[in-house]
């Protein structure tokens, strides 16, 4: 009686319970569930011995794993991954094996499980939906930016025309007001070609330039980069009456990062501090030793950066407003440069006021001063 | 029909393909627009009759490789050829195919293969470009299908079916 309750309960949860014979035939024990029933086409009889794999082909690969369960030599019980058959009417048949081995008797038991077959796949089915969403849209971005490098390309072709016009105008030193004038103009173009070098500078940037092998181990020197790109801003900063204060860095301060875009990196942020620092206000560029890196600071008495800009400063286009607005592309540049050498950046309100971007690099040939991945 | 044989060929290929679309295509000559992921192992049976012969091609739609699951190497077992699939429209799902092939020619020799270039109704926006197709040609039995519309599916079947006909 017991066996008999016992039978129908694994039948009515959709098992079906086969004993392995001798020759690699299944008979089934107890009742068998109407599922099974259905595909065995009512041609059962409790003692038919079945070919399993030949009614259900995946389990073809899985038998031979269960062998390793049924002749004692590893653990006594083994289940299949899901699969799907098809039953008749196109009704899908979700099923999973089980190999046991309860005393002697070797024991394949076949589960319809509809429940965690459909569980699974709608968690299965969202992460991969979100997967192909992510690339479909990563790639058109990446066509986006692609066409978009092509208009700013063309667009600084006919702009070297008019700077060399503008240029040639210039030197005649044309009097009055035609000169300021002209002057107007040629600061005007010459702003516009460095937001247009600066865009151009991320795409490359962006799309392998710094992916480059030899740039995992370029090492260059705080001690000639800061005082040259100093150097360069000073005639700005002086047209503006701002004062550039810089530490010396001792030779010999080698960092990982190479030199054209580190300079680019310091002329970015020293170009921002200047711009934004008020007439005769000071800028000081600071370099500071730490245990395994370098951190260099550039800090202002501008008005400093608003709260609600302050935390999308370096993703791109996370520029500010006003006629002293970039392109909003420098800080996301100095962003992603500096995190490809294993560097971080940041920016912090210092208490007196203005504005103190910093970024820290790893010490060259230090244990940490290898390139993060 | 004077000879009857049974022979297993596995679908290979990156997830969101369309094998699963291909085998119901094939096997029972529907489509759905609604994309549904295969969940370990899909089995699907069609009779194709070849003249005098008639091969039962047991079809193993194996759920694509990604980061979530991996295609079990084990699944592979017995099989007399295979199906390589890909998406015109994804460019990386070539690579996947490509690796794929590699790992199940270690495991089974040199069986039959064709390269399936699937979502041919969107031809006009295939990453894959005329000349990468032509390198792969020289390489591959290839056809470019579509389960939506149907148009190769058909072909691409019968010619690894015809593949594995006995000798």
């Amino acid at each position: 009686m017991e066996t008999s309750i016992a039978s129908s309960i694994l039948a009515s949860l959709g098992k079906v319970v086969l004993e392995r014979q001798p020759d690699g035939t299944f008979l089934q024990r107890g009742d068998a569930p109407a599922w099974f029933a259905r595909r065995m086409q009512g041609a059962l009889r409790a003692d038919t011995p079945i070919r399993v794999e030949n009614l259900f082909p995946f389990l073809e690969v899985f038998l031979p794993e269960a062998e390793a369960v049924w002749q004692g030599a590893g653990p006594t019980r083994l289940d299949s991954d899901v699969w799907c058959e098809t039953a008749e009417g196109g009704e899908e048949l979700p099923l999973e094996a089980t190999a046991l081995l309860v005393g002697p008797s070797r024991l394949l038991v076949i589960t319809r499980c509809d429940e965690l077959f459909h569980e699974r796949r709608l968690v299965l089915q969202r992460a991969r939906e979100l997967r192909l969403t992510y690339d479909a849209l990563a790639r058109e971005i990446e066509q986006k930016d692609i066409l978009m490098h092509c208009i700013v390309h063309d667009l600084a072709n006919p702009l070297q025309t008019m700077l060399g016009v503008l240029s040639s105008l210039d030197e005649r030193d044309p009097p009055g007001e035609d000169g300021i004038l002209i002057d107007a103009a040629l600061e005007a173009a010459l702003r516009q070609r460095s937001m247009i070098r600066e865009i151009l500078t991320v795409f490359a940037a962006e799309h392998g330039g710094l992916d480059a092998p030899h740039e995992e181990a370029a090492v260059c020197d705080l001690h000639a980069v800061i005082p040259s790109v100093v150097a360069e801003h000073e005639l700005t900063a002086r047209g503006r009456n701002v004062r550039i204060e810089r530490d010396e860095p001792p030779p010999g301060s080698l960092v990982v990062a190479d030199e054209p875009r580190l300079v680019r990196v310091v002329a970015n942020l020293l170009d921002n501090a200047v711009r934004h620092s008020p007439v005769g206000g000071h800028v000081r560029v600071r370099v500071r030793v730490e245990d395994t890196s370098f951190e260099v600071s550039v800090a202002d008495e501008g008005p400093g950066v608003p709260a609600s800009l302050a935390a999308r400063l370096f993703e791109r286009f996370g520029r500010g407003i006003g006629p002293e607005a970039g392109t909003g592309l420098g800080l996301y540049f100095c962003r992603i440069t500096v995190e490809r050498w294993g560097g971080s950046i940041g920016y912090a309100t210092p208490p007196e006021g203005g504005a103190r971007f910093w970024f820290r690099l790893c010490k060259a040939g230090t244990s940490t001063g290898a390139r993060a991945a | 029909m004077s000879t009857l044989a049974k022979r297993k060929v596995c679908l290979l290929g990156a997830t969101g393909v369309g094998k699963t679309s291909l085998v119901m295509r094939f096997v029972r000559s529907i489509f759905s627009e609604q994309y549904q992921t295969t969940i370990g192992t899909r089995i699907e049976t069609k009779h194709i009759p070849y003249g005098d012969h008639e091969l039962v091609l047991v079809l193993w739609d194996l759920s694509g490789e990604d980061e979530f699951q991996r295609v079990r190497l084990s699944y592979l077992r017995g099989a007399a050829g295979y199906l390589l699939v890909a998406d015109g429209t994804r460019r990386a799902t070539v690579e996947t195919a490509m690796a794929l092939h590699h790992t199940a020619a270690e495991l089974l020799g040199d069986v039959p293969r064709v390269l399936v270039l699937n979502k041919a109704d969107l031809r006009a926006f295939w990453e894959l470009d005329d000349a990468s197709e032509r390198e792969l040609a020289a390489c591959w039995p290839i056809f470019e299908t579509s389960a939506k519309t149907g148009a190769g599916v058909e072909e691409a079947f019968r010619a690894l079916g015809h593949a594995l006909l006995p000798r």
